[in-house]
């Protein structure tokens, strides 16, 4: 649930390529610039890699795989977002965290109420005349794919 | 055959026309007769089978139609009436048959026609039976009898008449068919025997005059080979044959060689005349060819000296042309040396200016070359500089990005916690809206520092170019300021030799007058000299006219005595022109 009919919820806004996306900030940690990622196997698609984040190992997701977009190497002006998913950190490689913005309950359509059974999408938003998609971060990860990811980070010292 | 006269030949050609006329005649004569019979026959027959018709098939139909006619008649006058007509036609059909000629007819045709009398005899009887009946009120009776009985006898008697009438028809074809062979005959062996005796006939006659147009043809050539040559001895050996025979042709031959003979006696007499003739001919021929060589001789001698002379005058007067030219030539020649002195004197002056100006152009361009590598180690210079400010550009771009992730975090923390962080969401909007300006001011300073760079280095590198073009314009500078020194010096020896050149054609231009002078003198003299020789050659042309004359004279006598050979004398007498 990104916010109640009372209070607005709080988005953050980062492009892929020419696209915006947006993400309930409550899940978010905080955004880091482009750090070196080791390789890992085993990883669910998408799954590039681990990232140290105050030492501790992040598995980072690219998320042009999961949504569909044509692969881009990382470049070091790219940036990761340090999210919660399922009860365990990740970290998301976008292009570019563009803004965090305000969003009243009232202006965001759920995906439920129009096309029930979308895992990716939670919903859409319409700000400063910009339709933006919201990125469901809970449901995109399968339950297989979550013990798959569990049983590979075992595997990183 | 040989001595019959050609009055009796002709004759037996004529004679022969005649008779072969008259035998053809008479053969188409015969021819026409024959067909004639053939075709006189047919006609009979056919008046006969006519005959046959009219006679006694006609009147037997009758004969029944009125049978018939008497049973159905209504009463008894008309009954009588048609009896009266019937017992007519029956008398008349009767004695057409009794009295038929039968002795023209074969055993066969006999036969049918006694059959045809007997059947008519029988049928006759019925009849007559039938029509008394008939006539006496038994109708019914009569009926029966005609349809029935009668009826029968009369197919009978039809059938007869029908089978007498084919014999009579194969009759008629067989004398057609007789005719008409003999028809086709006749025209076959007509054309046969024409051919024939026209080609007797015409080789007959073609012997005869073969044997008048021979003689005719023989005599013919000897008379022509005789006026050709008189003394033709093949002449008298053609015409022996007919000399011997008796007709008209052995008279003419005879004729014909005596008056040879006499015309060769004639001729002996005149050959003997000529040959006197000729003699005295010949001595005064000799006499005026002597004149006429001499005379030659004289003419020839005097052509060639005039011949000579005129040579000389020409070679004369062409050596004083010759002359006259060349003094024009070396006068042109002095003129044009001198122009040559005075044209390389100018040019020598304007080669000083040019290597003056060369070696002023070649320290302009030194100078140019110094003051564009000085431009050019500033413009380098000017590329390093910018490429620091580069550097210190990316360091605060860097520095800007850092201030924009930042604030993204303070919101993030802001607004997580919730009322006790609206204060500091403002604030953190704020540092991020300062780190997207000097972010997008630091894109800007790269992008002018880009052009800068890309100016600066065209600059270089267009600065190199001019030094490479300066410094070869010093190096060619250097070589035509050379090259203008030895053209100088080289031009001051031709100016200098020019001058020797135009003083040598003055002085050889005043020679040659003086041998053109000397040379028309000579032409003058030579000239006399032709004219004296001229004179010496009329002299000899009229002599020889004279010599020509007498020679024509001598001719003229020759020609008119003896006109055979006056062409022959006149080639070998007469003189080379």
């Amino acid at each position: 649930m990104i916010a109640t009919d009372q209070e607005p919820g709080t988005l953050i806004l980062f492009k892929l390529d020419d696209f915006v996306f947006a993400l309930d900030a409550m899940k978010v940690e905080r955004v880091v610039r482009a750090v070196e990622i080791t390789p890992l196997p085993n990883l669910p698609a998408g799954g590039r890699g681990v990232i140290r984040v105050a030492g501790e190992a992040v598995p980072a997701f690219d998320l042009r795989v999961r949504l569909g977009l044509p692969l881009r190497d990382v470049r070091s002006s790219f940036h990761f977002i340090i999210a919660r998913c399922a009860g365990r950190r990740v970290a998301l490689i976008v292009d570019f965290v563009r803004d965090v913005v305000q969003a009243a309950k009232a202006a965001i359509i759920l995906t439920e109420a129009v096309l029930p059974g979308l895992t990716t999408v939670e919903g859409w938003v319409k700000i400063n005349g910009e339709l933006i998609m919201i990125h469901d971060l809970g449901k995109s990860l399968s339950p297989d794919e979550l013990l798959a990811l569990e049983k590979a980070m075992e595997t990183e010292p | 055959m040989r001595n019959w006269s050609i009055t009796f030949k002709l004759f037996c050609l004529v004679a022969i026309a005649i008779l072969t006329f008259v035998f053809l005649g008479l053969y188409g004569i015969y021819n026409v007769r024959s067909t004639f019979r053939g075709v006189s026959e047919v006609n009979t027959t056919a008046q006969d089978f006519q005959r046959t018709a009219s006679e006694i098939s006609d009147p037997l139909h009758r004969a029944r139609e009125l049978v018939l006619s008497i049973v159905m008649a209504p009463d008894r006058a008309t009954r009588e009436k048609l009896n009266l007509m019937q017992e007519q036609t029956s008398r008349h059909l009767d004695t057409a048959i009794k009295g038929w000629p039968t002795d023209r007819m074969d055993a066969a045709e006999r036969a049918a026609f006694e059959k045809l009398r007997t059947v008519w005899a029988d049928y006759k009887k019925l009849k007559e039976f039938t029509v008394d009946r008939a006539l006496n009120g038994y109708r019914e009776e009569a009926f029966i009898n005609a349809n029935g009985v009668g009826a029968r006898q009369f197919e009978n008697v039809n059938a007869e008449l029908e089978r007498w009438q084919n014999f009579k028809v194969s009759t008629a074809q067989a004398v057609y068919r007789e005719a008409d062979s003999r028809f086709t005959w006749v025209v076959r062996t007509s054309i046969l025997v024409t051919v024939l005796t026209a080609l007797l006939v015409g080789s007959i006659a073609g012997f005869i005059v073969r044997s008048i147009t021979g003689p005719v043809r023989v005599l013919t050539a000897t008379a022509s080979r005789i006026a050709e040559r008189v003394d033709d001895p093949e002449a008298e050996k053609a015409l022996a044959p007919f000399s011997a025979t008796r007709d008209e042709f052995g008279q003419l031959a005879r004729g014909f060689w005596r008056m040879v003979s006499t015309l060769r006696t004639t001729l002996q007499n005149e050959v003997q005349a000529h040959a006197r003739m000729d003699e005295i001919l010949n001595s005064t021929r000799a006499a005026v060819g002597q004149l006429a060589s001499t005379s030659a001789q004289l003419m020839a001698s005097t052509k060639e000296q005039a011949h000579g002379a005129g040579k000389q005058v020409d070679a004369v007067t062409r050596v004083v042309t010759t002359v006259e030219e060349v003094t024009g030539t070396a006068r042109h020649a002095a003129t044009r040396a001198k122009s040559v002195g005075q044209t390389v004197l100018h040019t020598v002056e304007i080669g000083n200016a040019g290597r003056k100006a060369a070696d002023d152009s070649v320290t302009a361009l030194n100078d140019v070359r110094q003051r564009v590598e000085v431009t050019s180690r500033n413009m380098m210079e000017l590329i390093k500089q910018t490429k620091a400010i580069s550097g210190i550009i990316a360091t605060v771009d860097d520095i800007a990005q850092q201030s924009h992730v930042l604030a993204v975090n303070a919101a993030i923390e802001a607004a997580k916690a919730r009322e006790a962080g609206k204060e500091f969401t403002v604030i953190a909007r704020e540092i991020r809206a300062m780190a997207e300006q000097s972010r997008e001011g630091t894109a800007q300073v790269r992008q002018i520092l880009g052009q800068i760079l890309t100016a600066s280095g065209a600059a270089v590198l267009s600065m190199e170019e001019v030094i490479k073009g300066v410094s070869d314009a010093i190096r060619e500078g250097d070589q035509s300021s050379k090259a203008i020194n030895e053209l100088t010096v080289a031009l001051a020896e031709v100016a200098e030799t020019s001058v020797q050149t135009s003083v040598a054609a003055e002085q050889e231009a005043v020679g040659m007058t003086q041998i053109g002078e000397a040379m028309r003198n000579i032409d003058l003299v030579a000239k006399d000299a032709l004219l004296a020789i001229q004179g010496t050659a009329h002299a000899a042309r009229q002599l020889e006219s004279l010599g020509g004359q007498l020679r024509r004279l001598s001719a003229d006598g020759e020609n008119g005595h003896a006109t055979g050979d006056g062409a022959s004398l006149a080639e070998t007498g007469s003189p080379k022109p």
